[in-house]
């Protein structure tokens, strides 16, 4: 039942990425014999696995070399360079790449801007960040353990909206969105100086 | 069993679908093209919504379609009937109960709810077309977010007929970046967009273009400071239910210009006079 599962956890992260900062669980247990063999947590080769095929290139950083194996056997999907990815795959903790080299789309096309999947070791207990945005009532607080260096990134994103690359974070069975329409303030900047 | 991928459409162009849906919600309200495929009816009626929801929908969802606010009207009928039969999945009539609201140029009176989607049937996507109708244009003007044509146009019948006479298709900014056509639904139901609790997406076949409204987002009709929005509402009472802060379409009853009013959503209207 490929079709049935697709669309279960394609609705899980349309739910995730409509309500950012929110974790998400996808019930990955019914397609475990693919799952078993993937070099990825159980979340992020589900997104691979419903959302990846020959038409979505994927650009793959400090992953291991089993992961693009993987990938082309399962999605079929080809592994390129990051300005042609409409898909990126990375590790949370590690920041030291250049994001800078991934597609942010044009103002006139600010949806060819990347997708930056990444793997974490937690979605709580990293810095807290006060999101603000589309999708979220008033304000939602998250704290996935991104690396320092997110924050910096984030930041110099943020003025070039709606030009701008998605994250959809990772870890175990569950995923968090951040799409680049929400405002992400670290949560300590806000105590230093109510307003 | 009909000798159909579920929902009709193959893996390859939901997948798409999906990706594009994605980067709607990502950015609300820019227009995004999808490659629109043939569907098993016209173009007109609703072939894009249809897409959509082929894309989102699964086995434990249930569906209810709209036309002008009805559930019984052929097109309501047709792709309720549709669904039913690709994809053997539950629909409904009552609002409350649906999880995806296919819709036709209304939204429901009844609120809606976190964990639903909202598709709306688009005829044509982009707001400026009347007023410049090369895209190659329109789409530098949403990248530079100049949207003075629209406002020269709200002033244009300001002069003329004294106030926006828009009635239907209200121009709306979307969380302050995308001017964006809301879908022919009346002016009335404008202000039902604005931070609502369910996402609404948003399908044109034809015109191959698809795009989306997150969840508790601002969504604001253009107006003047000293015109501010007033969208029309009918005078009477409903003739069935009495209600009087629904929609209402008007029926001529004779010959002599007799009329009266009903509430154009049926569910609604059949709640309310049962109470």
């Amino acid at each position: 039942m490929k079709t049935r599962q697709n669309q279960q956890i394609f609705r899980t992260l349309l739910n995730a990425m409509s309500a950012p900062g929110q974790t998400f669980a996808f019930g990955t247990t019914e397609f475990s014999d693919c799952l078993s063999s993937a070099p990825l947590s159980p979340a992020c080769a589900a997104i691979c696995l419903s959302l990846l095929d020959e038409a979505s290139p994927i650009s793959l950083f400090q992953m291991p070399e089993s992961v693009a194996s993987w990938l082309l056997k399962h999605c079929r999907v080809p592994i390129s360079s990051p300005k042609q990815a409409v898909f990126a795959l990375g590790m949370g903790k590690h920041w030291d790449w250049d994001q800078t080299l991934l597609n942010i789309g044009s103002e006139e096309e600010p949806e060819k801007g990347a997708t930056l999947i990444l793997e974490l070791d937690s979605l709580d207990g990293g810095e807290p960040l006060q999101l603000t945005g589309p999708g979220i009532a008033s304000s939602q607080i998250a704290a996935p353990r991104l690396s320092p260096g997110f924050m910096t990134f984030r930041q110099k994103q943020q003025g070039l909206y709606p030009r701008g690359i998605d994250l959809i974070l990772c870890c175990g069975n569950e995923c968090l969105c951040l799409p680049r329409s929400i405002s992400i303030h670290s949560d300590m900047e806000n105590k230093s100086c109510p307003m | 069993m009909i000798p159909y991928n579920f929902a009709y459409l193959d893996e390859n162009s939901k997948r798409a679908i999906r990706r594009s849906l994605l980067k709607a919600v990502a950015i609300p309200g820019h227009q995004i093209a999808f490659a629109s495929r043939e569907m098993p009816l016209p173009y007109g009626w609703g072939t894009g919504g249809i897409q959509i929801t082929a894309a989102i929908i699964g086995k434990d969802d249930r569906l209810k379609v709209i036309d002008q606010g009805a559930d019984d009207t052929t097109n309501a009928v047709s792709i309720r009937h549709f669904f039913q039969s690709v994809a053997g999945i539950a629909t409904t009539t009552e609002t409350r109960q649906a999880s995806i609201i296919q819709t036709r140029h209304r939204i429901p009176e009844t609120p809606l709810c976190a964990d639903q989607i909202i598709v709306y049937q688009v005829p044509m996507p982009e707001p400026l077309f009347k007023l410049e109708p090369r895209r190659t244009e329109t789409r530098i003007l949403h990248a530079m977010a100049d949207y003075s044509l629209m406002y020269l146009q709200l002033y244009d019948h300001i002069t003329r007929y004294g106030r926006v006479a828009i009635g239907y298709d209200y121009p709306v900014m979307v969380h302050d970046r995308y001017l964006m056509s809301p879908s022919p639904i009346p002016a009335f139901d404008v202000p039902k967009m604005h931070m609502n609790p369910a996402l609404q997406l948003f399908g044109a076949g034809r015109e191959k273009r698809l795009y989306a409204v997150p969840p508790y987002t601002r969504v604001v009709p253009l107006a003047f400071e000293d015109y501010p929005f007033a969208p029309l509402q009918a005078q009477a009472p409903c003739a069935i239910c009495g209600s009087t802060s629904s929609y209402k379409d008007e029926i001529i009853l004779d010959d002599n210009g007799k009329r009266q009013f009903v509430c154009s959503d049926t569910d609604y209207c059949g709640r309310t006079s049962c109470q």
